[in-house]
This record gives C-alpha cells, structure tokens and sequence, in this order.
C-alpha cells in the first residue's frame, strides 16, 4: 500500500493531502447540489453556471479588477511589513526611541485602519499611494511591536554566550537580529497579511474605480449575487496564493529551522 | 624568591567559595556553600538538577547570589553552556570569528584547529551535535577567557572527541585559565589529570561538597 503513494512521506501524510482536496472540493460540490436539485433559489445563493458566465461578462474583465487588488495588496503588503520591521529595529535600537513612541504605538495599533479610512480619502483621494499607506498603516504598528518585542527577549542560552565573550547583541544586527527575527515573525506577518486584505477590501469599496472590492460594492448596488460571489472566492483564492507563496518562500530563507 | 611568587600564582588560580547563598523560586540551593581548590582543573560530579549547573553559572556570573562571603570574581569568565549556542545560520568559521573577534587567519593557527577543520566551514545548522560541541570548545579555548567554565563539556562526544579535546583544555589550564567543568560521567578520571574533582549528593541546600581525587 504504501509503495504506491511514491512522492509523500508516508501513508498518513497522503490521507491527510487527500482529505483536503476533499474539503476543497466539499463546498462547490454542496453548492452544486443544493442548485441542481432547486432547493434554494436564484435570488439567495446564484447558480455556478451564473458565476462563470460573470467571469467573462463583466466590463472591464474581472481578471483586471483580481489583479489591481493583488497590486495593492502585495505592494502595501511588503512596505508594511518592511517599515514595521524597520521600526521595531529602531525602538530596539533606541531606547529613548522607544520610550517616546510605545504609548502611541500601542494606542495607534489597536485602532482598526478601516476606521481611519475617511482621512485617507481626504488626503490621497482615490489615489495608489493613499491605499498602500493605508495598508501600511494597517499592519506596521503590529509588525514594529512584534518585532521590537523579540528583539527584547534574548534567549537565556544566548545571553550567556553574549557575557561570555564580552558581546552587545545590538551589535550584532546582521548577524543576529535579524537573522533570529526571521525565525520567530511569520506567525505575525501571516495574520498582518489577512490585515492587510481587509483594509485593501474596504479602501476600495469606499473610493475605487476598480478592484475586487469596488466589483462588490457596484454588485451590491444592483443587487447582481452572482457577481458578488464570483469576487468573494477571486479573494479567497488570492488570500490563499499569498500566504502560501509568503509561507514558501519564507521556509526558504529561514533554511536552518 | 622562587617559592613566593609560586604560592602566588597558586593562590590566583585557587578556586575559593564561602558562605554562599542562593535560592531559586522558594527552593534554597546553597545555604553558606564553601568549597575551596588549588588545582587547576576542578571537576563537578553529579546527577543532573543537583545544582553543578546553578553553581556555574552563579560562577561567571550569569545567576547572582542571594548572598555570598567570597568568590573570584565573574569577570573575563566564559561560560559554556551544553545546549547548543552556535547560531544556525552561521558557518562555523563565522561563529568562531564574530563572537570572539579573532580573525579566521589567526586562530586557524591554533592546533587544535586540525581537528574541526573538515566540518567547521559548513553552517552550524549542517552539523552534527558532535561536531558542533567541539566547535564551541574550540572557540572558548581561542578566546582564552580568565575563566572558563563548561556545563557538560563531553555530552554528544564520542570517546575519540574526548581524548582529542582534553590534552587542549589541560593546556588552556595549565596556561593560566581557571577551569571548572561539570560532568555527569564517571570515566573523566583518567583523561583529567591534576583534577579535583567535587561530587553533589543531590540533597537540597547544598552547604560542601565530598572531595573524590
């Protein structure tokens, strides 16, 4: 038996890959379903035929409007976490730093970016640049606490081998900070991603001429179910393929752990 | 003339502890802990969580006594601890040279070095335990710290390592480092020669340790 399953580790391993291509597979099959036998009607949940025809009637394509939310959302993504990293270096760095700006950093990253959406649009208009700062606004605050957190907490094994031989850890940024920051950030660079969704989300679904969330948001208007189901699983799907690229790729640069 | 300045290179190198105290959350440790030595090798015997790793690190200076009479002092000590402290994503060499500041082409000189040359420019994280213990003892001993102190210095080596890395640590020595190792092995006596070696009973406060060889 387990001859056969070649290229996993092992038996179990293969179950366990099976049953969640099984569960992906669950919920269209249950929409199916419940549409081909006519238990729920149009007006409620819209037929997978509907939504396949939406992917090629909708003008501009919606392939257009999936890829200015990916841009947004990747680019806002990645200065996010850049700055918050930055910063959180810096409050580790500086501790008159980091004195001065905890209370406000604490105060500020609790504060939903979505609510801060109205002075955006005042600011940068419907512009590029507003939406990635708002993203950035979104996700910087927690990465920078984060990240100034782990640099705080030197492991006891490594505080004695700094004494030992005369070391300050801040010395050692490249060689030491950050390589032990990599290590222990994903979990919180993963949730910032979903963050991130949600505010690109709402910044174009409040002042966007294109996009997945001004899709819905136009869908809405008008009632079409259809359209706005086919832009709820383009956003699952995105949601997916970046955290599993982010996931990839950062396994790849953390090759020791 | 001769026999003064000896007693006192032998006093400087005398491990000398009074009236030590320490607990460590509710449970006392040492309570007035004394153990004097003039060897220049001292070895600690026990089981483990008897108290030899608390005693080192209260040593270099890593632990802070409650209250203590005397010890030496904790500074230029080096502690090496028997988890694995080389950092992962740093080749050996990179290791050596960036925490102890001595250059590749310096301490490559040491003799020693032969020893670990065939592995120690891999990256820690591709090594063994083995190999990466004697890297560590490798780079304490380049850095010739006053006083080295190694927390199971011999875990993960096989007897070829031991009898490789001894002769070295005798020398460090007998150059003037204080050395005190822990080791829950009972076969160190005869690799260290000139040895004092301290046994814990393993009962709690530790006040003296039984003196075996």
């Amino acid at each position: 038996m387990s001859m056969k399953v070649g290229f996993f580790k092992d038996e179990s391993q293969f179950r366990a890959k099976l049953l969640s291509v099984a569960g992906i597979l669950l919920v269209p099959a249950l929409w199916i379903s419940l549409k081909h036998f006519g238990i729920v009607s149009d007006r409620y949940l819209p037929s997978p035929d509907a939504v396949i025809r939406a992917c090629f009637e909708i003008q501009p394509t919606v392939f257009l409007h999936f890829a200015y939310t990916s841009l947004r959302l990747v680019s806002g993504f990645i200065a996010g976490v850049s700055v918050g990293i930055l910063l959180g270096i810096m409050l580790s760095k500086w501790k008159t730093l980091s004195s001065l700006l905890s209370p406000v950093l604490d105060s500020m990253r609790s504060v939903p970016a979505v609510a801060i959406v109205p002075f955006f649009l005042l600011w940068f208009g419907f512009s590029e640049t507003g939406k990635i700062l708002l993203v950035v606004t979104g996700i910087a605050f927690n990465i920078a606490i984060a990240t100034h957190h782990i640099l705080q907490e030197v492991p006891e094994k490594h505080r004695i081998l700094f004494n030992g031989f005369g070391i300050d850890p801040q010395s050692m940024i490249k060689d030491y900070s950050i390589p032990r920051l990599l290590e222990t950030l994903l979990p919180t660079v993963r949730f910032s991603l979903a963050t991130a969704m949600g505010v690109v989300i709402v910044s174009e679904l409040l002042g966007s001429q294109i996009g997945l969330g001004y899709l819905m948001q136009t869908a809405r208007s008008t009632f079409s179910m259809h359209v706005i189901f086919l832009a709820t699983i383009m956003l699952g799907v995105l949601n997916s393929l970046v955290d599993l690229i982010l996931t990839k790729s950062w396994t790849r640069v953390v090759y020791w752990k | 003339m001769i026999a003064t300045l000896k007693s006192a290179s032998k006093a400087d190198l005398a491990l000398k502890i009074e009236g030590l105290n320490y607990s460590y959350k509710g449970l006392c440790v040492f309570k007035d802990f004394s153990l004097a030595s003039d060897s220049e090798i001292v070895v600690l015997r026990g089981a483990s969580g008897c108290g030899k790793t608390t005693l080192l690190k209260i040593l270099s200076g890593n632990l802070m006594p409650d209250f203590v009479v005397s010890m030496p002092s904790t500074k230029g000590s080096c502690l090496v601890l028997q988890e694995d402290s080389l950092f992962p994503w740093l080749s050996g060499l990179e290791n050596i040279s960036k925490i102890t500041g001595i250059k590749e082409a310096q301490f490559t000189k040491h003799p020693m070095f032969e020893v670990i040359s065939s592995y120690v420019n891999r990256k820690a994280c591709r090594m063994s335990y083995g190999q990466r213990r004697m890297v560590e003892l490798f780079r304490a001993l380049v850095f010739k710290p006053k006083s080295l102190y190694l927390d199971e210095p011999f875990n993960f080596l096989d007897e070829g390592n031991m009898s490789l890395v001894v002769p070295y640590l005798q020398k460090a020595a007998s150059e003037g480092t204080k050395l005190v190792l822990s080791n829950h092995h009972q076969d160190d006596k005869g690799l260290i020669s000139k040895a004092d070696i301290f046994k814990f009973d393993g009962n709690f406060p530790v006040i003296s340790l039984s003196k075996i060889g």
